[in-house]
């Protein structure tokens, strides 16, 4: 309970004004002379007990009465008696929200038309009026990235939605909780009100997992002595007819896709399913038996007529919760690396090539490429051996930024060349008596790390007669000289390896293959990261460096850290997906989680259905009818009981 | 101050006087009178009203043997008939400090005009009246006589009469009983504030002595009604402790314990064949004798 008038709590000092009133009509009382009073002493002495007791009803009420009017005009506003506001009695420096943004939370909100994001945000944004000059900070579960807002309005903007608005990814909220903590550690944080919003959809908690986490977590609160408090509020989903679908496995042979998908629902009952198959935008509806609680389907779709790689996409007919009624796929060689070999150096080329072929399952060679006639962005890796011209080099400079890679060999001209991705010293010579010889290189991690049983890659072998040292990026192999043998530059999401010498009998013995097919494999392997054939999850750690990719399926802001659906980047399609956990439906009871935490500065609390948790209404009305109640009850007890009959005469 | 001897005939009260009519009120037991009137009376006498036949006993007087019966059937019988006599009234006024309550007419001031008028009119019937003070010491007499002077003596005493003092009500009034030697109308004016067990004992007393017992129960409007709007402090007119109270509160056991008394003396009254008349002192004086008059101008 809070007053927005707390002056006029004053007025209770005026409920001492009946008593004394009382008191001095007793002092200035009539005197009459009676001659009945044997009938007066009898009826004080049977009636002392009752009328005492009256009196100070009467008292009482006038009292309670006065103080319900103070009460009244001093404004109080009403609280949820378990609600952080009532835990907290102090004013916080920093209110944060611990967001639950997992794709759960995009259920209907228990007897709302909201979501349980909604509800969470509009519970939020109460609670930060409460202490309105106090600084927001928030936290969910798909970045577990603190950001300091100016109001809780911000976070409910459009556009804000990419930090706050629903998703398609799990979440990890002990790790997320631990994070804001770290956050108040560090930026030296007081007193604090943390509120967790979840679903608390057992798979976003990982109890067992995280234990030591969830300690760890009641064990800074209880350090922190009440400074700061944790309310965890629970939102309960409305129970609502869903279905869901995810993939258990598949597998695309003679230009048929075969999906194994699982269909589960809530709701007692066998029917068919009208469910739409969508083949690079070509739409077509199948009918699917599904009884419950689970049905395993798996449907057989041409790719007869479809190009070579493509994507598809298994929707369910729309219910309560559409977020888990579909399913995205890719098929064709999505996950083959794609190099492309560009040598004016025909040795060069030659074995390049080699090496590359070494491994024609994941690798989609294109040994002839040319800039003029093919995209360089439906390649992931171009190995390059020449000069640039100058639009050449700006396609090039593009083709990295937008995350392509790039391995390039020295060309022949001695001298020094300075592209935008690269510049490169003046060639030196040696006789072919003496070499440069590489002493150091990264052994720990990288390109130039140990094999898998501990030895050294065998760079003291190699006899290099020309070198011409690139002088951009990391050096991950010296010369002797100091100069670097081999250098790796990032820029933008794209990487650029630079090579100092060629597989050219005139230049060195590394067209024998047993330094440059490591270190081309493992540049393969870097490469490869992106072109993973597995079916992706939205949150997960490639859907977050996943910048610059565009929607197929969704829209054009769409992103695949957030958002499920096909993407597209340098000419690969990737399909991303909700997290598989989020459709688990085991809720976590208040109670173990309050058994993990059990600091008396944490409360659990589930959201109100009726009105929001934090929301403070005046309750003035409730103390007017108290000051009624009261005058009632002041008449009742004050008046005389009995009829009175009219003074005659 | 007492009042002018012109003044004392205020105590009659003349609208009293003009109700009555001519009609004379009479006792409803037999008395015991010297002259004839118009009660009955326990002897047997000359007037026109038959009494009985009761059988000759030789020595009695042969002149009210009925002769007619002697010659039908050869027995002597004598023929009786009621005797009709004169009463006496004795008026006996509670003169304790409480009988001075009252506004804007005191209990004691309007229980004089009662005993003033009806002094009048058992005086103007032929009847003796005497009084009798019920002081808190003594108790004063006037002994009933049927003279004409009676009244002004009746009237000059009650206007030289004040109440005061803790009375003794109960005791003067057991003398008094005593005091009267044959049948009367004994009429107490009183607020009978006494234990109700005390007031039985005396009005069997009376009645044991054949008397005819009337009580004159005078109260207050406020006594009976109990109005009081703020803390008051009580004071015993008689001198007893004083009380300080919310009327409104105890009103209502006050009420109840009243009723209760006044049950009580009313109960005793038909135990033993007496009158009870409750008087507020609010009402006219020929209102509240109307009751009286009434019952016994009918007989």
């Amino acid at each position: 309970m809070s007053f927005l008038q707390p002056i006029a709590l004053l007025g209770i000092a005026l409920a001492a004004v009946p008593i004394l009133i009382h008191l001095l009509n007793l002092m200035r009382h009539r005197r009459e002379s009676w001659a009945a009073m044997r009938f007066l002493l009898k009826a004080k002495e049977n009636s002392s007990r009752m009328s005492k007791i009256r009196r100070w009803l009467t008292l009482l009420s006038r009292a309670l009465a006065i103080c319900a009017l103070a009460l009244l005009m001093a404004r109080p506003m009403a609280t949820d008696e378990s609600s952080l506001i009532a835990f907290a009695d102090q004013k916080p420096e920093v209110v944060m929200l611990v967001l639950d943004r997992s794709s759960s939370m995009q259920k209907k909100f228990i007897g709302s038309s909201q979501t349980l994001l909604q509800r969470g945000l509009d519970e939020f944004e109460k609670l930060s009026k409460v202490w309105p000059e106090t600084k927001l900070v928030a936290i969910e579960t798909v970045f577990s990235e603190t950001i300091v807002v100016d109001s809780a309005e911000t976070i409910l903007s459009k556009e804000m939605e990419d930090f706050f608005g629903p998703t398609d990814c799990g979440g990890n909220l002990p790790y997320t909780i631990n994070q804001g903590l770290n956050w108040l550690e560090n930026a030296g944080v007081g007193h604090a009100q943390i509120l967790v919003i979840s679903d608390n959809q057992k798979s976003n908690w990982e109890i067992q997992e995280n234990e030591q986490m969830l300690n760890n977590i009641n064990e800074i609160i209880d350090n922190k002595e009440g400074l700061w408090k944790l309310c965890f509020l629970k939102l309960e989903p409305a129970e609502m007819v869903n279905l869901s679908i995810v993939c258990k496995s598949y597998r695309e042979e003679n230009q048929q896709f075969h999906p194994t998908l699982l269909i589960s629902g809530n709701q007692k009952e066998t029917k068919s399913l009208a469910v739409k198959i969508n083949v690079n935008g070509d739409l077509q509806t199948v009918k699917c038996r599904f009884a419950h609680p689970s049905t395993t389907w798996t449907p057989t779709i041409s790719l007869s007529d479809q190009p070579p790689t493509g994507w598809i996409s298994i929707s369910l007919p729309e219910d309560s919760f559409v977020r888990d009624n579909q399913y995205f796929f890719t098929y064709g060689n999505q996950g083959m690396l794609k190099v492309a070999v560009r040598c004016k150096d025909e040795q060069t080329r030659k074995f390049i090539n080699a090496a590359c072929e070494l491994d024609p399952e994941n690798l989609y060679l294109d040994k002839n490429f040319s800039l003029e006639s093919t995209k360089l962005n439906e390649n992931d890796l171009l190995i390059h051996q020449g000069s640039f011209s100058q639009n050449e080099e700006g396609q090039v400079l593009e083709f990295i930024k937008s995350g392509g890679r790039i391995a390039l060999f020295p060309e022949f001209e001695k001298e020094s060349k300075s592209y935008a991705f690269q510049k490169w010293k003046t060639t030196e010579s040696f006789s072919e008596n003496n070499f440069f010889e590489i002493s150091e290189w990264k052994r720990d991690q990288g390109i130039f790390a140990n094999t898998a049983n501990g030895r050294d890659l065998a760079l003291p072998f190699l006899k290099i007669l020309q070198r011409k040292v690139p002088s951009e990026g990391e050096s991950l192999a010296f010369y002797k000289s100091g100069e670097s043998f081999f250098r790796k530059k990032t820029i933008g999401t794209g990487v650029v390896y630079s090579f100092s010498t060629l597989p050219n009998k005139n230049w060195s013995n590394l067209g024998e293959g047993f330094v440059l097919v490591p270190l081309l494999i493992r540049i393969f392997e870097e490469s490869s990261v992106k072109s993973a054939s597995k079916l992706l999850e939205c949150g997960d750690n490639f859907s977050l460096e996943c910048n610059g990719f565009v929607s197929v399926t969704g829209n054009s802001n769409h992103n695949p850290s957030i958002r499920e659906g096909i993407y597209k980047d340098l000419g690969k399609f990737f399909a991303f997906n909700r997290k598989s956990t989020e459709t688990l439906p085991d809720i976590l009871k208040l109670e173990n989680l309050q058994k993990e935490m059990p600091s008396k500065h944490i409360v659990f609390t589930k959201a109100s259905t009726t009105s929001l948790s934090f929301d403070r209404a005046e309750v003035w009305n409730l103390f007017l009818m108290a000051m009624l109640l009261f005058l009632i009850a002041e008449s009742v007890f004050g008046l005389p009981s009995a009829n009175i009959p009219s003074r005659s005469k | 101050m007492p009042p002018k001897e012109s003044n004392i005939f205020k105590y009659i009260d003349q609208d009293a006087i003009v109700r009555f009519g001519g009609n004379p009120m009479l006792s409803q037991f037999p008395m015991e009178g010297s002259v004839s009137g118009h009660h009955k009376s326990n002897h047997k006498g000359s007037s026109v009203e038959f009494a009985e036949y009761r059988e000759y006993t030789p020595g009695e007087d042969p002149k009210r043997m009925d002769w007619r019966v002697l010659a039908r059937t050869d027995r002597y019988f004598l023929k009786e008939f009621e005797a009709e006599t004169n009463l006496r009234s004795f008026h006996l006024l509670d003169c304790s400090a409480s009988m001075k309550f009252g506004k804007p007419e005191s209990k004691f001031e309007f229980s004089k005009k009662l005993i003033g008028t009806l002094s009048y009119a058992y005086l103007n019937q032929g009847d003796a009246v005497g009084l009798s003070l019920l002081l808190p010491n003594k108790t004063e007499e006037i002994p009933a006589r049927r003279n004409p002077s009676q009244l002004q003596d009746i009237l000059h005493t009650l206007a030289h009469t004040e109440a005061s003092g803790k009375g003794q009500v109960i005791k003067q009034l057991h003398e008094v009983a005593e005091s009267i030697k044959s049948r009367a109308l004994v009429i107490i004016y009183s607020d009978f504030l006494d234990d109700p067990k005390s007031i039985a004992d005396v009005i069997h007393h009376l009645r044991d002595r054949k008397h005819e017992v009337v009580l004159f129960h005078i109260m207050d409007r406020q006594e009976v009604d109990f109005i009081f709007d703020r803390p008051t402090r009580f004071i015993d007119l008689e001198g007893g402790a004083s009380l300080l109270t919310e009327p409104s509160i105890i009103r209502e056991e006050y009420l109840k314990q009243m009723r209760i008394h006044l049950n009580e003396i009313k109960k005793i009254c038909t135990e033993t064949q007496s009158s009870h008349y409750e008087t507020i002192t609010d009402v006219p004086v020929h209102e509240a004798l109307k009751k009286f008059s009434f019952e016994r101008t009918q007989n």
